[in-house]
């Protein structure tokens, strides 16, 4: 069981995209992501006007809308504003009730109960209804989604539903847990109302909140990915590849409703243009990639700063021959300034990391380990001649759509040099980054961004568990192992939170990676549009958004 | 007539070939669409499930003569990005990087044409050496790098029109033309030049014709000559240029939709290029290559009724 | 493709060569024929019989490899060292073309960027041009069923956008610094065997050929030594322009990302990275640009000249 649950946990990342998509970078000192309306130009902002249609440049197409399939970074961001959990994201990082009105946990964390809120209507018009949420829990379970594999069985309606697995064999033959269908019995144990929910884990899981974020859809949805139906303030009214994505304004949003009449994302082909297009007056808003905020120097616009709530890693493959040994690891590590490669590469505006985890998760962030790795080019030489490397060389191979990573290996390259170390990059586009070296692993370094598909550590440290399907840093380590699974099972907060926390340390004294900064997402909005909310995850709010004088 | 089916034989055989080649080359390219679809954090189960409702672990011949089937009875499959027929996908890009070649032909021709013309008709002149000299930079400059300058100078400086602003047809029409008029041009401008020099050439040799002297001696005006007579001639002479220009009107859109930003079949091509959308990939790659061969079959039979010479000399 | 018009300003050669072939029966032997027929001839050629062309072509192109050469010695700034101290500093006396923004003198960039770019296209032709002159004088002499099926498969190539061939080969063959190269060597055989199949057709009954071959010449040394040298003019020129078309595509590879790979910078690639600070440092454009646009006016010069001189 505790296998299927760490394969199942892992699901959870995903990223690369993300940073593709606003990657960026951005300046300030480090302006902390958290407080949302930061910079230049907000106080000027005048009263709210209703209404408006905003143009937002993004570089990344969501391939499809159905959010048991699409986990894509880019892809998310629009679903947030799209779809609705039983649960929501709060900007803090902590959960609220969404299409749920209430939720209670029982004390030993195992048993969630929801209670779902009246009137809510989807985008088609139809109400809300137990049926929906039944079939959307299952469709998730079915589909593998994060956390969802630690549902034991859940309740409502009189009746207990219980998911049921089969083994399968593998490609390689090794069995494999595959899930077969819900069995559905009538149960004494259940609420016989139809607005009560309740879901038994099979182990202690204070994140669980996070996990019922996921999108409930209607049981008639016929097909999601071309046309989405959610309850969330927003709905999808058009689609047109390669060109945009129209979002209106949902009328009978059961919260409080968005200020915008229309979204419209406006698709480019990469990031680069995005600065161009604004400064041209094609778009509204873009969120800046590195250096793209440069761009605007001198032109009156609204900026704000979020973490991106990825973390840009230079991932090292733990079973390439020099990097099977910790020393070799570390010793690049050492070798690296990250605080220069954020000067160079994100002009400064970036948040050091030291570990997978965002800096963005404050909570969870263990910030003692940000500076372990101090550049220290005699230490690097020191470990590299104790291995007996010292002419270490390797390859980085880099997606070659994030001008951010192809430019930060180019900075590194210059780095570490200077310990000796010979590197080479090699930059692939990204079908075969995804192929080769996130599913493969057939890479020696690569740099990329990862984030968090939910506000919760797992999201982040999931993949360093030995057996996890998206390992793809090979990383081996029992005590990491233990310690990620006494931390996922604890059921006290703090002592939660101080488990999650020795994860990362272990990660960095094992040195899994280099992990270099959160690249601060700038959110650019021209005079016209104002409003801003950073949540801890990868997304746009368009709801917060609004018109002004 | 035989030569007409022999053409014809031709262009089968050749379409085939397209098609086999696309869909073998299309098939080793390492990258996995379910892949794409998922993004990084996908377990093997989803990878799995997904290849199998795409179809894409059944074997590669079943997969080709299904679409192969598929095609010939109009459905070209569903693209793999968009979960849509590959037809219903293509049916709003077609109209675009059309309308956008024929805009870019037209400029080719009105401007092209006439140009060769006046620079035949002038030798050792000025001019004449201003727009040998411009010919040639339009012919060696790259689509990309125009646009880029184009997009600076007239999209960032004078703002004649907004980079990035693509508005449809429906929408407004005007301005659907608008934002079309600079593409078209950066994708005019080398065909431009090619045409301009072969119709000089081509002028220039007929104006050493027996039937030119003859004209002349008759008391023709050198300008009736030139623009009635020979431009008839030496139109007809440069036919076989067309498909070359149309090929080269297609290939520029690609390059050129993909850096203003116009959702045509350049764009969908190469992200489903790099997407490994298959189907998509497929489809595009025949449209594309059935209408070069078409062009170039229009061409030939056009030659054949033109040009007699030609028919003697084979 | 890449850029339309350069692929077919070669194929135009070649379509061009063919009519005329075709119409006219001339045969193409080495002539330096002087335009005795006066004006006539000159207006054919321009304003020129082909040397000024040469002329100008010699100077710019050399004066690029040069370029390249010299890069391999000594460039006025590291190529790969970020300074951010020096970020987007306009064109001065100290860096030629200004920098980037990071702080990299563009001017050393794009000298190492023809270095690159020069050898890529270089190899690229010359090892198209060997594969085409085979396989052309094969097909052309031998003429039957291979002809048949290598003209078709020729056929089915030049069906595809150019970019598509680059695009799938470079996937096809794995990434890795120097793909690109097999990429376009793929590109460029269609439209090389196609001259030199014309070529061959025209001459393998000439009377000079059919006389050798009565004399009991080889095969082999009627193909090599008595039909190839008269394709070579046309040849030539098309080798040149094909240069041109290679540069062009490498380029717009590298603009797309697939050409050759980071650090080294390569014109295409710089032009990208310039396109995202178009607003704010307008001059990165301006070298890499500039080399581009002069090299490819010096090779088609070049190309032009040899076929004016040797083949009007």
């Amino acid at each position: 069981m505790k296998k299927r649950l760490a394969a199942l946990v892992m699901g959870a990342v995903m990223t690369a995209s993300l940073i593709a998509g606003c990657g960026g970078s951005s300046s300030g000192t480090s302006s902390a992501a958290s407080d949302a309306t930061a910079s230049a130009g907000t106080e000027a902002a005048g009263e709210i006007l209703e209404g408006g249609d905003f143009i937002k440049g993004v570089s990344t197409e969501p391939p499809g809308f159905d959010p048991f399939t699409v986990q894509t970074a880019d892809a998310r961001s629009i679903f947030f504003n799209i779809y609705e959990g039983l649960m929501g994201t709060e900007t803090d990082g902590s959960f609220k009730p969404a299409i749920a009105e209430s939720y209670e946990v029982a004390d030993d964390l195992q048993t969630y109960t929801f209670t779902l809120r009246d009137g809510v209507k989807f985008h088609n018009g139809n109400l809300l209804t137990m049926d929906d949420v039944l079939y959307s829990v299952e469709k998730a379970i079915a589909s593998s989604i994060t956390g969802y594999g630690e549902i034991d069985v859940y309740y409502a309606g009189g009746k207990s539903y219980t998911p049921v697995f089969k083994t399968e064999k593998d490609e390689e033959g090794n069995d494999k847990q595959v899930f077969d269908k819900v069995d559905v019995a009538d149960s004494a144990d259940a609420p016989a109302d139809d607005k009560t929910l309740v879901i038994h884990l099979n182990t202690p899981d204070s994140g669980f909140p996070a996990v019922v974020t996921h999108p409930i859809v209607p049981k008639d949805a016929e097909d999601l990915a071309t046309n989405p139906i959610g309850t969330g303030p927003f709905m999808m009214s058009e689609f047109v590849e390669q060109d945009y994505t129209l979002l209106t304004k949902f009328e009978d949003y059961w919260g409080e409703p968005a200020h915008l009449d229309t979204v419209t994302l406006k698709y480019y082909e990469n990031t680069a243009e995005l600065a161009t297009n604004y400064l041209a007056g094609a778009i509204d808003g873009f969120n800046s990639n590195a250096g793209g905020w440069k761009e605007l120097e001198g032109v009156e616009h609204i900026e704000n700063t979020r973490h991106a709530n990825a973390v840009q890693v230079l991932a090292l493959n733990n079973e390439f021959g020099p990097f099977q040994d910790v020393r070799v690891r570390q010793a690049v590590a050492y070798a690296i300034d990250t605080q220069e490669v954020i000067d160079t590469v994100s002009y400064g505006r970036g948040t050091k990391a030291g570990t997978p985890v965002t800096p963005g998760l404050e909570k969870y962030f263990n910030d003692e380990l940000t500076d372990v790795y101090d550049v220290n080019i005699d230490k690097a030489k020191e470990l590299l001649k104790e291995a007996g490397q010292e002419n270490l060389s390797f390859t980085i191979r880099v997606p070659s759509n994030y001008q951010v990573h192809v430019d930060a290996a180019q900075n590194i390259l210059n780095q570490l040099k200077k310990a000796g170390i010979t590197v080479e990059i090699e930059s692939v586009d990204w079908p075969t980054w995804l192929n080769r070296v996130y599913k493969e692993s057939e890479y020696e370094a690569t740099i990329v961004s990862v984030d968090g598909n939910i506000a919760f550590p797992t999201a982040f440290l999931s993949r360093y568990v030995s057996t996890a399907d998206n390992n793809f840093i090979r990383f081996k380590s029992e005590a990491f192992d233990d310690v990620y699974e006494k931390a996922t099972l604890a059921t006290d907060d703090a002592e939660q939170v101080k488990l999650f926390k020795e994860a990362q340390k272990v990660l960095s004294d094992e040195c899994a990676s280099v992990y270099i900064q959160d690249i601060d997402a700038i959110v650019i909005n021209n005079m016209n549009f104002d409003g801003f909310r950073a949540y801890p995850l990868y997304v746009d709010d368009y709801s917060a958004i609004y018109r002004v004088k | 007539m035989q030569y007409f089916v022999r053409k014809t034989g031709i262009l089968l055989l050749t379409l085939f070939v397209i098609s086999v080649v696309t869909f073998w080359l299309f098939h080793i390219v390492p990258g996995d669409p379910a892949a794409m679809m998922l993004g990084t954090s996908a377990s093997e189960k989803q990878l799995k499930d997904l290849r199998e409702e795409l179809g894409l672990d059944r074997p590669l011949t079943e997969q080709y003569t299904d679409w192969i089937g598929g095609a010939v009875h109009g459905d070209l499959g569903t693209s793999i990005n968009y979960k849509k027929p590959v037809a219903e996908l293509l049916k709003g890009k077609l109209s675009i990087t059309l309308i956008l070649g024929a805009m870019a032909l037209a400029l080719v021709i009105l401007i092209g044409i006439p140009l060769g013309v006046f620079t035949a008709g002038r030798r050792h002149v000025y001019s004449e050496q201003l727009l040998n000299i411009l010919n040639i930079f339009g012919i060696s400059i790259p689509g990309f790098f125009l646009s880029i300058l184009l997009i600076w100078i007239f999209g960032l400086l004078l703002h004649f029109f907004t980079p990035g602003r693509f508005i449809t047809w429906e929408r407004d029409p005007v301005g659907f033309f608008r934002s079309m008029i600079f593409p078209a041009i950066a994708i005019a401008i080398p065909q431009t030049c090619i045409l301009c020099k072969y119709i000089r050439t081509a002028v220039v040799d007929e104006v050493r014709a027996d039937y030119v002297r003859t004209a002349r001696s008759k008391g023709s005006t050198k300008n009736r000559i030139l623009y009635v007579h020979v431009l008839k001639n030496a139109i007809v002479s440069v036919v076989p240029l067309i498909g070359m220009i149309v090929s080269g009107i297609f290939s520029g859109s690609i390059v050129i939709e993909q850096v203003f930003g116009i959702p045509g079949i350049g764009r969908l091509l190469i992200a489903s290029v790099t997407s490994r959308d298959y189907p998509t990939v497929q489809t595009l790659v025949m449209y594309i290559a059935i209408l070069i061969l078409i062009v170039n079959f229009v061409v030939d039979i056009l030659i054949q009724i033109l040009d007699p010479r030609i028919r003697i000399a084979k | 493709m890449m850029n339309a018009g350069n692929m077919n300003a070669a194929e135009a050669g070649a379509a061009v060569g063919a009519k005329t072939g075709i119409i006219k029966k001339k045969p193409f032997r080495i002539s330096r024929k002087k335009d005795k027929g006066g004006a006539p001839v000159s207006v054919v050629s321009g304003w020129t019989t082909g040397d000024t062309e040469l002329k100008v072509g010699f100077v710019l192109v050399g004066i690029i490899i040069a370029l390249g050469i010299l890069s391999i010695f000594y460039t006025p700034f590291d190529v790969y060292e970020m300074n951010t101290a020096v970020r987007s500093q306009p064109p001065s006396l100290t860096h030629f073309f200004g920098t980037d923004n990071f702080g990299r003198d563009i001017f050393s960039r794009a000298m190492v960027g023809a270095r690159f770019t020069l050898l890529v296209s270089g190899s690229t032709v010359i090892a198209a041009a060997g594969i085409s002159i085979v396989l052309g004088l094969v097909c052309g002499y031998a003429g039957g069923l291979l002809d048949e099926v290598v003209m078709r498969v020729i056929d089915a190539i030049n069906s595809f956008p150019s970019i598509l061939i680059a695009l799938v080969m470079v996937s096809v063959l794995n990434y890795g610094k120097l793909t690109i190269i097999p990429a376009l060597i793929i590109m460029f055989i269609p439209s090389f065997t196609r001259i030199v199949r014309t070529g061959t057709l025209q001459y393998k009954n000439a009377d000079f050929v059919l006389s050798n071959k009565v004399f009991g010449d080889s095969d082999l040394r009627i193909l090599f030594i008595h039909i190839l040298p008269n394709i070579y003019p046309l040849l030539l020129s098309s080798i040149v322009i094909g240069l041109s078309n290679a540069i062009l595509a490498e380029s717009s590879m590298s603009y797309l990302g697939l050409g050759i790979q980071p650090p080294i910078p390569s014109w295409g690639r710089m032009l990208k990275e310039a396109q995202d600070i178009l607003f704010s440092t307008p001059w990165a454009a301006l070298a890499p640009g500039l080399m581009i646009v002069l090299t490819i006016v010096g090779l088609n010069c070049i190309g032009e000249g040899i076929r004016k001189k040797y083949l009007s």
